[in-house]
């Protein structure tokens, strides 16, 4: 069997029909390169590389190794499952050197951007010691499935918070040469996707009080709200929808808007709602998804029977303050999807994208509306303003702008931004592409007259946007009276009974987290002894084990569990730290256990007395109940 | 001529270490600023044969570093950061440690 046969076979192995795709790209895929073949100064065989006019090596002529031993031990200590990047496979001696100077068993993905490069690799080097020893993904261009989409989901589901300090990457000497766009585009891909796993740790951190605050605080609204998919049953999806962000450029056309009433589905964000007011348009809807939105942003005559779509975690003061219908969709909250799924599993999602604008944007590209054109939209510092006038206050001021990012923009050549408005704009380029390869016929209009420029949208102004497509008379309201809540009489009861269950809840989560602290201790006793008493150990884990899936169990959790961010981030990054001895580790593990079980059972208290104060829904009985709570009493 | 080879060597050594250790592949611009300094000393040590050595070792070291002189142009004109690597830290740099060694070697002597 031959070099390049033996591989495939493994290659199979852990991939199935990988081989075949490989054949198949084999036959179709048409040459961009050639490679040379040299002998080293050593008698090594190297390659260097033609690519229309310039040729590179790929590897030294007088010294082939050195430059990757140094690679490795720059990398300094790996920790086990780590997740090492590497582009380019021209040079083998990366990842030989990887594999074999490392005994931890790694995650190592390599992206090699030529299938040439990657048969020639294929044909001279036997990788399946290597792949025994480690994880090993190869991710080439041009096979079959490995499209860069597809490349990034990939790197987003190993690069995580707690895997990023552990992560390496290299990109292979010269791929950034001969392969520039590829190189970029890897880089960008893993920055992006480290980006967003910081910011939504730190979001994460921000909000994680509150947002349990609010959760708590806002769950009896469920009660009698609506769930964000029953939209799609009463607006006509042969009407346009329009997002109104509350950019600087938004005071230039808002007057336009009055045009479009009753002939599009208008989502203002909370921001856009007092101006838009102050020019006498009611919206159709506002969405608000910040957990610490101040009510006066919404505070104005008018503002709060305007229908809302809203995150659970969105200010409760602002909830409170809202009297009109209450739309909600699914967070990933358990105790959410307990009341959402109630009646029936429909619960609906939206995309968030990270703003409130953009998870407006979600929902009408969800409910099915064929067009939508964003207003106000402007993702950057339009006039080196934040917002528009009238939103935070009647005239907003100028800021510094000189030291922001300059994107390219809508109708100026660059307006400033800043990292997370950028990465709205990547968000939304990214997004209208996938659902436009979803929906050839979907469209999205930037009617945004100034700000950043944004991907596989048509520019146009506002009035134009609206003769073009604003063209059926519709009465939005009318659509929404003809909704019923997501929960019938029945489901209703259940769900206060459920809400109202919470204290319970609580207390019980809060005895469990007790005693897998007990546990840990116990187990921390026995590896502090001299000799360890292996039986022992072995039955107070299992104890442990079962405790910890009772606390995970309980509907809870999850809510304490999203307050101790930093806690669980260090617990997560546990499972790639692993001592020398049993014993050793056994006491690092009861000692984190200890920690992170008596903060829970610490929040499982406070929750328990906040929802008896706050959250349990006392309500007046029926008729009917008072007159059996009477004869029960009797 | 001791000093310029001393600070050439210093040089090309902290692109070279920049390469391996950190990963700071882009050695093009800086060795393109270091071009006339490299070609003195090469002149130089073509010009002739200033520490008696054997001279058919002398005339075989001239033409390996003429090669090693060749590859830097090459990598030049082709922005090859492997062989401009290569030619800088296997080729250059052991013409220039013979010098630095040596000097270092006589002050040694003269302590």
């Amino acid at each position: 069997m031959t070099i390049y046969e033996e591989n495939l076979k493994a290659l199979s192995a852990d991939y199935p029909q990988m081989d075949r795709l490989i054949e198949e790209a084999k036959e179709n895929l048409e040459p961009e390169l050639e490679i040379i073949e040299e002998t080293s100064y050593d008698g090594e065989t190297i390659i260097k590389v033609q690519k229309e006019d310039r040729i590179c090596y790929l590897n030294g002529k007088r010294n082939t190794k050195e430059p990757a031993e140094k690679w490795i031990e720059s990398l300094g200590t790996l920790e086990t499952n780590a997740p090492v990047f590497l582009m380019g496979l021209g040079n083998p001696s990366y990842l030989k050197e990887l594999v074999e100077q490392t005994e931890k068993r790694l995650m190592i993905i390599v992206y090699e951007p030529s299938f040439q490069i990657f048969q020639y690799f294929l044909e001279h080097i036997p990788i399946h010691r290597w792949m025994e020893k480690h994880l090993i993904v190869f991710w080439v261009k041009g096979l079959k499935g490995m499209e860069d989409a597809v490349m990034k989901n990939l790197i987003g589901r190993i690069l995580r918070f707690e895997t990023i300090p552990f992560s390496r990457r290299l990109i292979s000497p010269n791929y950034d040469i001969l392969f520039p766009e590829e190189a970029l585009a890897f880089i960008k891909m893993m920055r992006d996707v480290t980006n967003n796993e910081l910011t939504q740790y730190n979001t994460q951190m921000l909000f994680s009080t509150v947002a349990v605050q609010n959760l708590l605080d806002n769950i009896k609204y469920l009660c009698d709200g609506y769930k964000t998919v029953q939209l799609a049953q009463v607006i006509p999806d042969d009407i346009p929808g329009i997002v109104v962000a509350a950019g600087p450029s938004l005071n230039k056309n808002i007057k336009e808007l009055k045009k479009a009433k009753g002939k599009a589905f208008i989502i203002a964000v909370d921001t856009a709602i007092k101006p838009l007011l102050a020019e006498g348009i009611i919206p159709d809807m506002f969405a608000m998804v910040d957990g610490r939105k101040p009510v006066m942003l919404v505070k104005k005559e008018g503002a709060k029977e305007i229908p809302l779509v809203a995150t659970i975690t969105s200010s409760s003061e602002v909830m409170n303050y809202h009297t009109g219908m209450k739309f909600f969709y699914n967070e990933g909250s358990v105790i959410m999807d307990r009341i959402l799924m109630k009646q029936d599993f429909h619960y609906g999602t939206v995309d968030t994208g990270g703003s409130v604008a953009t998870s407006a944007f979600s929902l009408l590209y969800k409910i099915g509306l064929p067009c939508v054109i964003l207003v106000g939209q402007d993702l950057a510092y339009t006039g080196n303003k934040s917002h528009a006038d009238g939103t935070f206050n009647d005239v907003m001021k100028e800021e510094d702008t000189k030291n922001y990012i300059m994107v390219e923009g809508n109708i100026e050549k660059e307006v400033p931004t800043i990292a997370n408005l950028k990465m709205y704009l990547d968000w939304y380029g990214n997004y209208i592409e996938s659902a436009q390869k979803a929906d050839k016929n979907f469209r999205v209009i930037n009617a945004t007259e100034g700000g950043a420029k944004i991907r596989n949208t048509e520019v146009m102004t506002l009035h134009d946007a609206i003769e073009q497509e604003c063209k059926r008379e519709v009465n939005i309201q009318e659509c929404l009276q003809k909704l019923s809540p997501m929960l019938n009489e029945e489901s209703r009861k259940w769900a206060v009974e459920y809400i109202n269950s919470f204290p319970d809840k609580f207390l019980a989560l809060e005895k469990e987290a007790k005693r897998a602290k007990r546990l840990y201790q116990k187990l921390a006793t026995i590896c502090n002894k001299k000799n360890i008493d292996v039986k022992e150990y072995k039955s107070v884990l299992k104890k442990i084990e079962k405790s910890v899936k009772k606390v995970e169990g309980n509907d809870m959790y999850q809510l304490v569990n999203d307050t101790m961010v930093n806690a669980r981030y260090i617990l997560l990054r546990e499972q790639f730290h692993y001592e020398n001895t049993v014993q050793k580790e056994g006491k690092e593990l009861a000692r984190k256990g200890i920690l992170y079980m008596e903060n829970a059972a610490k929040m499982a208290a406070l929750f328990g007395e906040y929802t008896r104060e706050y959250t349990c829904i006392k309500e007046t009985p029926t008729e009917e109940e008072n007159i059996n709570l009477e004869e029960t009493t009797c | 001529m001791e000093e310029k080879i001393k600070s050439l060597f210093q040089s090309v050594n902290l692109i070279a270490m920049d390469y391996l250790f950190r990963q700071k592949q882009n050695n093009i611009k800086p060795i393109q600023e270091l071009i006339p300094q490299i070609q003195e000393f090469v002149l130089w040590f073509l010009e002739e044969n200033r520490f008696g050595i054997e001279e058919e070792l002398y005339r075989d070291m001239q033409n390996y570093l003429l090669q090693v002189l060749e590859d830097i142009s090459t990598a030049m004109s082709q922005e090859d950061r492997v062989l401009l690597h290569d030619a800088i830290a296997y080729g250059l740099i052991d013409y220039l440690k013979l010098f630095v060694e040596l000097q270092e070697a006589e002050t040694d002597d003269n302590l």
